[in-house]
């Protein structure tokens, strides 16, 4: 099931309003590795999966009455961040999180709220680009055969863009498995 | 302490003075205490998340395995020119390499019961051997078929014998499939006794057992290994007995028993059942949770999911014929994926090189896989 139109983020939410399951869907496709990221470098992994899942959840129970003003991007990182710190206040753990923000507090001076909030939503855009819905099709393709030229086709990316990101995830990849590694030979 | 305790509490009910926000807010950014998902940590999650968010019943779901193989399609293409090209010597080491192809032939001899010995490889597709009890005939798959003559009922014992990068395959005359692994034998009677059937293994087999009965009864079927026996009521499994003993089961029912191959089958206590998708070995049983790992050999390829490298480096010996040491700064090193047992011995280094960084050397005859320093 290639998106062989794009759909904007702006127009799925319109479609989430109107009950459209398969809308709901590909937004969670888009978001739900980069999200999943996101949570589990700053809780226990299992906690960030059922961060991301309410998340989720939350949004399509809430469709009806859901008003966002901004990016969807931005709305579901932050909504993910303030669960995210939230578990992180009722955890038992709590102290913990306290003692660092209590450390950092020292050598805070404090940063204005529009540079804070670019900052953040340009963590995200790299973020997003890594794992982005890209990451997995790519993935998916080239386990089938298909060569870059024409999964780049298929995507409607150019091959360089299929290299690239070949080549990132392959970088990743390497940095995270020293010691399990990959080999496939057909 | 300067803060207030309620702090991350106000922040998440949305209570915090604007200060208390963009202080929170900047730590957390930097606030990561976890390292990255790995991409496997990464796809399991998605996949359980999957199937929370999306509780369709179709819905398509990415499997981490294929995923990962896909990945280490990509790890070959880009890195393997870098690699090699800056590995020099290693490469001159790997050209010596060359001559381990991988065998073409299967380096097997059938032995009758004279004693007279028959080099498998001789014999072609259709060619049929012929005794005065029985027709041996070389099938277009490579594997020997039992065919007997009428009325002879007298008990004779062929076997079947592999060499280095040698495997064969037989159709015994209960209809029985049989593969066999390299440096491996098996003696095994051309028409069985009527009530029992009886066949002795050294080195590592697979066994596909034809269900027999004989007046309702089933007739059993058992593998003699040196310590160890099996009793198979019509079954799929693979026995290695190469080293301690291991017994993989695909499909069916089996049970163990330990006790010397001399040892009668009526003093043999069969204490250890098998269920499928179990092994047992040294003594333990364990659930597998790809049992498919167990006849790679059969299958012609190198499993290597979470495979030790000297592991590997074993199966790599006896099925190339040379003589392989791994540094141990690298034995510990896990692999993923498959790897094809056409490949030759170089294209399979090739492979493994490409992701452990590792040297080669090579000299009288021993390959020695060493860790860069």
């Amino acid at each position: 099931m290639a998106d062989a139109v794009h759909i904007t983020d702006d127009a799925l939410v319109a479609l989430i309003h109107q009950d459209q399951l398969q809308a709901f869907h590909t937004l969670y496709e888009r978001y739900k590795a980069a999200m999943l990221v996101f949570a589990a470098q700053r809780v226990d992994k299992v906690i960030a999966e059922d961060l991301v899942q309410d998340v989720f959840l939350g949004i399509w129970k809430n469709r009806n009455q859901l008003t966002i003003a901004e990016e969807i991007s931005g709305y579901l990182f932050k909504a993910l961040r303030s669960r995210i710190i939230d578990h992180m206040s009722r955890d038992s753990h709590a102290k913990k999180y306290l003692d660092s923000l209590d450390a950092f507090s020292y050598q805070f001076t404090s940063a204005d709220a529009k540079i804070r909030e670019e900052h953040f939503m340009q963590k995200l855009e790299e973020l997003l680009t890594r794992y982005g819905p890209q990451y997995q099709k790519i993935l998916k393709m080239r386990m089938e055969g298909y060569s870059n030229q024409e999964i780049a086709d298929a995507l409607g990316l150019s091959e360089k863009t299929i290299r690239n990101q070949t080549w990132s995830l392959m970088k990743f990849l390497r940095s995270k498995l020293s010691n399990a590694l990959l080999i496939l030979f057909f | 302490m300067n803060l207030d305790k309620t702090i991350l509490q106000r922040y998440a009910q949305g209570n915090c003075t604007p200060e208390e926000q963009g202080l929170v807010e900047s730590w957390f950014d930097g606030y990561k205490p976890h390292e990255e998902l790995s991409p496997q940590e990464l796809l399991s999650l998605l996949d359980s998340l999957d199937k929370k968010v999306r509780q369709e019943p179709k819905v398509r779901r990415w499997n981490w395995k294929p995923m990962l193989a896909a990945a280490s399609i990509l790890l070959l293409g880009a890195f393997a020119f870098y690699f090699f090209s800056q590995q020099q010597s290693s490469e001159e080491v790997l050209n010596q390499l060359a001559k381990y192809e991988a065998p073409t032939s299967s380096n097997a001899i059938l032995v009758l019961e004279n004693q007279q010995e028959y080099n498998l490889d001789s014999l072609k597709q259709g060619d049929t051997l012929q005794t005065t009890q029985y027709l041996i005939t070389k099938l277009p798959g490579g594997e020997l078929k039992y065919v007997l003559r009428e009325g002879e009922t007298q008990v004779v014992y062929n076997t079947v014998r592999t060499k280095q990068g040698g495997t064969a395959s037989l159709v015994l005359s209960d209809g029985t499939k049989v593969w066999l692994n390299v440096n491996s034998e098996i003696t095994y009677p051309v028409q069985f006794a009527a009530d029992s059937r009886e066949i002795a293994l050294k080195g590592e087999g697979y066994f596909e057992v034809e269900q027999q009965r004989r007046n309702g009864a089933r007739v059993p079927f058992y593998v003699r290994g040196e310590q160890e026996t099996i009793s198979v009521l019509g079954t799929k499994f693979n026995a290695n007995y190469a080293k301690q003993g291991e017994t993989a089961l695909l499909e069916g029912k089996v049970a163990i028993a330990r006790g010397s191959r001399e040892q009668a089958l009526e003093a043999l206590d069969f204490k250890v059942q098998l269920a499928p998708n179990q092994v047992y070995a040294s003594g333990k049983l364990q659930v597998s949770e790809d049992i498919t790992q167990y006849i790679d050999w059969k299958e012609g390829y190198f499993y290597l999911n979470e495979q030790r490298l000297d592991r590997i480096a074993e199966k790599l010996s006896s099925w190339y014929g040379v003589d392989i040491e791994v540094d141990p700064a690298i034995q510990g090193s896990l692999l993923f994926g498959r790897i094809s047992r056409q490949k030759s011995l170089k294209e399979v280094l090739e492979v493994i090189s490409a992701v452990i960084p590792m040297e080669f050397e090579f000299q009288e005859e021993k390959l020695a896989l060493k860790k860069i320093i």
